[in-house]
């Protein structure tokens, strides 16, 4: 405000209308140097800046001309219609005042479009670009990401600096390393550009869906052409600092189809070779053997699991080795892996190795493929033979070796029929194992009677000597008619039949014994005095022959006494 | 006329039995010819006319050898072994096609019990054990009767010591048949066939795991639990269930 006194104390604002995103500018100018400044409060606003103060002091004509600047830069908080309050000052004690502004905030509005403007030439020169080689790619479908920044002709690019690589979540990733940044031409919307690749990497997605792929981030120096010009009339250039990032783009991952999906599918997904080979193929027990399974091929080799095997328990495998010959340009993985198993047999034998197959998904024809390896033997030729096999625990408990080829065929047999009586617990078993048992007691009836017999001693003798009574009197009988003779039989056998009879020796048989036995055995008291009589003729006629009608009625006699006593 | 159909009978079982050696014999030819599916063939029609022998088993565990069919090779040499247990060169070639097995199985430690079945019961069959039961029984029999029937001291003495011994030997023979019939009961063998399964803790597919098992692996049944699933002993003790398809029965 211009006083009487010449002094000028007066606010000054950039714009009175300004968009939110917009800045303001704050002047606060006297002519007159004054002290005790107070500026008014910018609680509507962001202090940006200030107080920067300037003082210009000049002499035309001998005039001088002052003045003092207070200024302020603000950023508005809000939309909306705002006063910027009074500010004060002493200039020779007297206080004087601004007048309050006014100020609108309105919406954000287009930044200005200078084509003058260094940073906005700078904007509508270059351009940061991603450049996908596929962004709707299978499930480990190779994917390059290429980030060019498009510089055109009319700025030069003058310093550049990576600040942030993207980190690519749920890819795995490799950045191929760019050693020089190299210029080349190329067309961008139609037009002529210089481009610089600044980043690339090949991306292998791990995870089916929408993934985005964070943006790069720059910081640039540009030389854009200003207005001002150099002696000869060329353009000066400014340079221009500038941050620039990529826009973020986002990946739609197929899955891999399930159809005709194999069972053991290990993820690889490319065009593949498989092949498995050994060597050496002959070998002594002990020595080693390598096995090598290798893929080679254009796709995932880095992060495909190989396929395994498993050889028999005789053969020692030790831990593979995983070589990788793999080259990987911005169209993926190439080259080849190879697993390398290094096997050592313990026994000799024939040794067929497992047919090992690899299976893959077929980027060209989008299906699964199978490989298999060739069948591959393995002949160990010398080395002991495993006796203590595995299975057979029971037979053959100590592991023996020996040297023993493998046996060819037996040329002899004796065919048999396969289903064998069983003989255990079959009724023949049973028969002859308990027949022999019944012989037992037969034995010990035919032995009891046999012992029964020989221990009837006495029984036996009076037997025999009834035998010999009868023997007698037959004899007797046939010596009718010799006194002599016919007695004397008859006396043996009337002598026998007693001995027989009364379990008596011979010595015994005295007549009183006799009678005294016979007695006894309550014989009737005639036949007693009939044998008495008997026996006395008997003697008589030892000495004096008789008639043959004695005879005769002395051998009925004896017969009917025989009879007599054989009822004792 | 009854004298003629017998003759003809005889002769017919003659025929019968040298067509079979003569099979076998052309089972031979092709192996050595290297025709080793054909020489199995020829054999199996042996097998299947309801005849075997231990080298036929053998010749044919051959033949699956050399066709590298571990599982069918094991089994043969195995069933060859159950009729020629003392030849070695089935004991040989089993060893080299036990090689080619891929389970490693330690067999436990014998305990006294399994020393002693093998010293003694293991020794002979059951069918052998049942004969030398008898012949002991008819040496009882027969000293026993020597001691009733003598009359003499020292023979009486003698007879009765024997008898004794032998009625001792006869149930411990008798007892040992029985045992030896247990056995072979529980020792029922079987060869996985299946190129590859595993053992469950229970006879089901759902069930937890017990260990893989592969082709070739002798294994011994212990119970069924239905027509599908067997329980089933490793040579180190370990138990699980497995399929009845996955094994054959020795």
């Amino acid at each position: 405000m211009l006083a009487q006194d010449g002094v000028s104390f007066e606010a000054k604002v950039s714009k009175q209308e300004l968009g939110i995103n917009e800045r303001l500018r704050v002047d606060f100018i006297m002519n007159e140097d004054g002290d005790n400044f107070v500026p008014p409060s910018f609680d509507q606003f962001h202090l940006l800046g200030g107080p920067n103060q300037s003082i210009s002091n000049s002499w035309i004509n001998g005039v001088r001309s002052y003045s003092k600047t207070y200024s302020y830069f603000l950023s508005p908080k809000n939309k909306g219609t705002f006063t910027i309050g009074q500010a004060t000052i002493e200039v020779s004690g007297s206080v004087y005042k601004t007048q309050p502004v006014k100020i609108t905030i309105t919406a954000a509005v287009e930044q200005p479009k200078d084509p003058n403007d260094p940073e906005y030439v700078a904007d509508q020169n270059m351009e940061l670009v991603a450049e996908l080689s596929n962004s709707n790619p299978y499930l480990n479908e190779a994917v390059s990401v290429v980030y060019k920044l498009y510089v055109s002709d009319d700025v030069y690019l003058s310093g550049l600096n990576v600040l942030d690589q993207p980190k690519y979540n749920n890819f795995w990733s490799q950045i191929i390393p760019i050693d020089k940044l190299e210029i080349e031409r190329g067309t961008y919307k139609n037009r002529p550009y210089n481009y610089v690749v600044v980043s690339r990497a090949v991306l292998y997605p791990q995870k089916e869906g929408q993934l985005t792929i964070e943006p790069l981030s720059l910081d640039i120096s540009l030389e854009v052409p200003s207005q001002r010009r150099n002696m000869f009339g060329g353009f000066l250039r400014q340079t221009v600092r500038k941050t620039v990032t990529a826009p973020s783009r986002t990946i739609q991952v197929k899955a891999l189809p399930q159809i005709g999906k194999p069972d053991n599918f290990s993820g690889a997904v490319g065009t593949f070779d498989f092949s498995m080979t050994a060597s050496p193929k002959a070998l002594k027990a002990g020595e080693a053997f390598q096995v090598k399974l290798k893929v080679s091929g254009k796709g995932n080799l880095k992060l495909l699991n190989m396929p395994e095997f498993q050889l028999p328990s005789s053969l020692e495998v030790y831990e593979p080795e995983r070589k990788e010959n793999i080259n990987t340009s911005l169209s993926g993985m190439s080259g080849d892996v190879t697993m390398n198993y290094t096997v050592v047999p313990s026994f000799r034998g024939e040794y067929p190795l497992p047919v090992v197959h690899f299976d893959y998904f077929d980027l060209a024809s989008k299906t699964y493929k199978s490989l298999s390896s060739e069948s591959i033997k393995i002949e160990v030729t010398e080395g002991p033979v495993n006796n203590g096999s595995v299975s057979n625990a029971s037979e053959d408990r100590t592991p023996e070796s020996n040297n023993k080829a493998f046996s060819g065929f037996k040329t002899q047999t004796l065919l048999q029929p396969i289903v064998s009586p069983n003989f255990f617990n079959s009724k023949s078993f049973w028969l002859w194992l308990l027949t022999p048992l019944l012989l037992l007691p037969l034995i010990l009836l035919v032995k009891r009677y046999k012992v029964a017999r020989s221990a009837d001693v006495v029984g036996a003798k009076s037997k025999s000597d009834w035998q010999k009574a009868h023997r007698y009197l037959k004899e007797a009988k046939g010596a009718l008619g010799d006194s002599k003779r016919f007695y004397e039989a008859l006396e043996r056998a009337l002598y026998n039949v007693l001995k027989s009879k009364l379990k008596v020796p011979i010595t015994a048989l005295n007549k009183e014994g006799i009678d005294k036995i016979l007695t006894e055995k309550k014989c009737k008291p005639s036949t007693i005095s009939d044998l008495n009589n008997l026996l006395q003729s008997c003697e008589f006629a030892r000495y004096t022959p008789s008639a043959l009608d004695s005879m005769n009625s002395d051998y009925e006699k004896a017969a009917a006494l025989i009879v007599e006593l054989s009822k004792i | 006329m009854k004298k003629v159909f017998f003759y003809f009978l005889l002769f017919a079982w003659f025929l019968s039995a040298g067509q079979s050696n003569d099979l076998f014999e052309k089972g031979n030819a092709f192996y050595l010819e290297g025709n080793y599916q054909k020489a199995i063939d020829v054999y199996q029609s042996i097998l299947d006319s309801g005849q075997h022998s231990g080298e036929l088993y053998f010749n044919l565990a051959n033949a699956y050898y050399k066709q590298e069919a571990i599982a069918p090779s094991i089994f043969y040499y195995e069933k060859a072994k159950q009729l020629l247990p003392k030849d070695e060169e089935v004991i040989n070639n089993l060893a080299y096609a036990n090689n080619r097995t891929i389970d490693n199985i330690t067999p436990m430690p014998a305990s006294f019990w399994d020393i002693l079945n093998d010293a003694i019961v293991n020794k002979l069959t059951v069918n052998q054990w049942a004969k030398l039961s008898i012949a002991i029984m008819l040496f009882y029999v027969l000293s026993f009767s020597l001691f009733i029937w003598t009359d003499r001291t020292v023979k009486k003495r003698l007879s009765f010591v024997l008898a004794l011994v032998a009625m001792f030997a006869f149930g411990l023979s008798l007892t040992l048949t029985f045992h030896k019939n247990n056995l072979d009961k529980n020792n029922r063998q079987a060869i996985i066939f299946d190129r590859q399964n595993s053992l469950s803790t229970e006879p089901n597919s759902l069930s937890d795991k017990v260990l893989d098992v592969h082709e070739g692996l002798k294994v011994f049944v212990k119970e069924y639990y239905d027509s599908e699933w067997a329980k089933v002993e490793l040579s180190d003790g370990k138990t699980g269930w497995i399929k009845t398809s996955a094994f054959r029965l020795l």
